[in-house]
């Protein structure tokens, strides 16, 4: 299809692929796939193509890639690979938890900023029977442990609360949510898609009963998430088949995805604090030259993840400032986009009283190992370029 | 760096080929899809892969543009397009009037809001799929009809402000429809085969009544069955006026050897008046909201009137009335429908137009 569309419109191809400057600081949607990654996955393709619930040589080989990618992952978490289970993406791993561990009758804690895989299957739980309390963040977008414990009651069966929140990088306070729960006895999800591979996550410190991560979000495919389910917990099985994954989640296994994410587990934790420390420099000097071009700004929530902010510039909406970057080849995040591609006003910010007027000029950026501190630079240079241009034109059209 | 050019992607095959053109003019396209609508709020979304706003037609002007390698957003525009377009649908039918929901949002979202956003991504222009051209002489610009009779659309962009004219592009003015189709499957455009849309957009199941009924509950359900009336007598009752359109033959209930037609409706009476179909000519018709795409022309003025988006247009005088104008045509026009537009033409250029107001 492309060598098609190559030789029939390659004149107006050509010209239309200016070459242009392409910086990507949206690494919290997403990551670049790195190239040992990328590499690894195309020769699991070609050359790694059996199934592997077959019994031949070609089957044991696809078998080995999978286990493999389950103890590279294992090591990562702090649990055993007989712990892990390797689901379709971090949304499935939030559902699989919840749906395999909550029954009509049980009582679940979550909160109300939580991802919409927990939250719009919480709602969806509610209807079938499932008492759920949707826990109210505060400013930052931080769960109150001591509100959690005022909500537990004799029927609440499990706590669910992300262990940094994926628009504003807020850190719950894990440690205390796992004492509370250990003590009353009920079991702890987090879900860590947004912190893993950002900031430590151990299975056991603090100690949680269930976990989820995604290979997309660490520079693994998109397309193969996780699922920590503790030694000993029984979940019902998330789709029936032939039994893969402990007989939780059914189907041929995402070779290659998985392979992927082992890949991209093991050079996440591996290079984190030097990556830490390039990913801190970026935002300095992203927030300097903010403050040196005198740009209007404030943060909102209290950023855990290093070079990852939610940020509101007063003088634009989102959607302006998203689309003119993107042109101008920055690519960030303006909100949650709706099915048809437009922008959604956020959950996450109204709950922690933003007015919809100050929502609406909220964005998320979060650089990557990808990017270099030029990058910051020229990001903060391209805003400002944009917001003149901007409030230049309303001068103008205003009076 | 070439220049900036916004072009409506409805994700449709007409809007897909004139970002092609657009290209080859040697512009910069940007491609944007309006969001307008949201089905959910009042249903009728019964076939949503072929409609405007819904997510396929969507991911049709995202694959064009990725396939030519232009960048495609996605804009809402849902509040001033329900504000402009959808609520005057309603405020008319309820007045008893036929609207014309496409003049207005061409008037009132494309060629405002839609136009402004361009400047946002620093564009000096857009680009549409219309079917009509633009041609500039002696320093001014004319909007004029497309060369494809059957797709013309210039009667639906009468009312588009004339400051416009100079800094939009109607790359499809001088194909015809089958040429358009053409160039997308020669181009491999994803779109090529989508299907015409004929239907009112908002409306995705094509019932207007329907709609009216979830959109405005209340005052829908206030209208009561009513008196049709012929020449004074009542000769039958109506179940609302809001089923009836001027010229309707259909759902009067009415038996005569000779059809019956709709000839006036009446909200403030609730009747319906009805007439043979002699009887529903109209010598002429007052006219408001009228735009000109000239300077404003000394009166009075021979144009060429149309009244209907497929009617052909006739000869007609306009002269300068208090605050209306007052249009006669050369010979008597049968069905001249309160609410729909009436452009006026020199030849294949238009003129202006202006909303009927009145027999």
């Amino acid at each position: 299809m492309d060598f098609q569309l190559c030789s029939s419109v390659s004149s107006v191809l050509n010209f239309a692929c200016i070459s242009m400057s392409k910086i990507y600081c949206d690494n919290a949607a997403g990551t670049p796939v790195a190239d040992e990654v990328a590499d690894y996955m195309d020769k699991i393709q070609r050359e790694i193509f059996g199934n592997p619930s077959s019994l031949h040589r070609f089957g044991q080989g696809a078998l080995a890639v999978v286990e493999k990618s389950r103890r590279q992952v294992a090591i990562t978490l702090g649990c055993s690979p007989g712990e892990l289970y390797f689901t379709g993406s971090g949304s499935e791993a939030n559902n699989l938890i919840l749906r395999g561990s909550l029954k009509p009758g049980d009582h679940l804690i979550t909160s109300a900023v939580e991802h919409a895989s927990v939250y719009q299957t919480a709602l969806e739980l509610r209807k079938t029977g499932v008492a759920v309390s949707l826990l109210r963040p505060d400013s930052t977008g931080k769960i109150s442990v001591e509100d959690v414990g005022a909500h537990i009651r004799p029927e609440t069966k499990l706590i669910s609360l992300m262990l940094v929140n994926n628009e504003l990088g807020t850190l719950n306070s894990l440690k205390e949510l796992a004492e509370l729960a250990g003590e009353q006895n009920i079991l702890l999800h987090s879900d860590a898609i947004q912190a893993y591979g950002k900031l430590p996550v151990d299975i056991n410190n603090p100690k949680v009963d269930f976990l989820s991560i995604s290979a997309h979000k660490i520079y693994g495919p998109k397309g193969t998430g996780a699922a920590f389910v503790r030694k000993g917990l029984k979940l019902e099985p998330f789709v029936y088949g032939g039994g893969q994954e402990g007989n939780l989640r059914a189907g041929t296994e995402n070779v290659a995805g998985i392979g992927g994410f082992g890949v991209a587990a093991e050079l996440i934790c591996y290079g984190r604090k030097m990556l830490t420390n390039h990913l801190k420099q970026i935002m300095e000097s992203f927030n300097k030259t903010l403050l040196d071009l005198k740009i209007a700004y404030h943060i909102n929530g209290h950023s855990a993840i290093p070079g990852f902010v939610n940020i509101t510039f007063p003088e634009i909406s989102a959607e302006t400032l998203m689309i003119n970057l993107d042109l101008m080849g920055f690519a960030i995040s303006a909100g949650s986009a709706c099915s048809s591609g437009t922008l959604e006003p956020s959950r996450v910010l109204r709950e922690i009283g933003m007015d919809s007027s100050e929502a609406e000029k909220t964005v998320r950026i979060s650089f990557g190992k990808n990017n270099t501190v030029e990058d910051g630079i020229a990001l903060a240079r391209a805003i400002r370029k944009i917001i003149e241009r901007i409030t230049k034109q309303e001068v103008i059209s205003n009076g | 760096m070439a220049e900036k050019v916004m072009v409506a992607m409805s994700g449709g095959v007409d809007s897909s080929v004139a970002l092609l053109r657009v290209m080859e003019m040697g512009y910069n396209p940007i491609g944007v899809t309006m969001k307008l609508w949201k089905y959910d709020d009042v249903g009728g979304n019964l076939v949503n892969d072929t409609n405007c706003c819904s997510v396929d037609t969507v991911k049709g002007a995202k694959l064009v543009c990725d396939r030519l390698g232009v960048p495609h957003y996605t804009i809402d525009f849902t509040d001033i397009f329900r504000k402009q377009v959808v609520n005057d649908f309603a405020d008319e039918y309820l007045r008893g009037r036929t609207p014309n929901p496409c003049v207005r949002c061409n008037s009132f979202v494309k060629w405002a809001a839609f136009f402004e956003q361009a400047r946002v991504v620093g564009a000096g222009r857009i680009a549409t799929g219309h079917y009509a051209r633009i041609e500039a002489a002696n320093g001014s610009f004319y909007l004029k009809k497309g060369v494809d009779p059957l797709k013309d659309q210039a009667y639906v962009l009468w009312g588009i402000p004339r400051r416009t004219l100079a800094d939009t592009l109607l790359p499809l003015g001088d194909l015809t429809k089958r040429e358009v189709r053409e160039i997308a499957r020669k181009n491999n455009l994803e779109t090529a085969e989508t299907p015409e849309s004929m239907e009112i957009c908002f409306v995705a199941d094509d019932n207007y009544k329907r709609f009216l009924n979830d959109f405005r509950p209340q005052e829908v359900s206030k209208i009561t069955r009513g008196k049709i009336l012929e020449n004074g007598e009542v000769v039958g009752e109506h179940p609302g006026y809001i089923n009836y359109t001027i010229g309707q033959r259909k759902g009067l209930g009415l038996s005569r050897p000779e059809p019956r037609y709709v000839k006036k409706i009446d909200p403030a009476s609730n009747t319906i008046t009805v007439g043979k179909k002699d009887e529903l000519e109209s010598a002429g018709c007052y006219v408001s909201q009228v735009n000109w795409l000239i300077d404003e022309p000394a009166y009075p003025l021979n144009v060429l009137a149309q009244i209907r988006y497929k009617s052909r247009p006739v000869e007609a005088f306009v002269s300068q009335t208090e605050n209306r104008l007052r249009v006669e045509f050369s010979k008597p026009k049968l069905s001249v429908t309160p609410g729909q537009s009436i452009v006026f033409f020199k030849q294949d250029i238009v003129l202006g137009g202006g909303i009927i107001e009145s027999q």
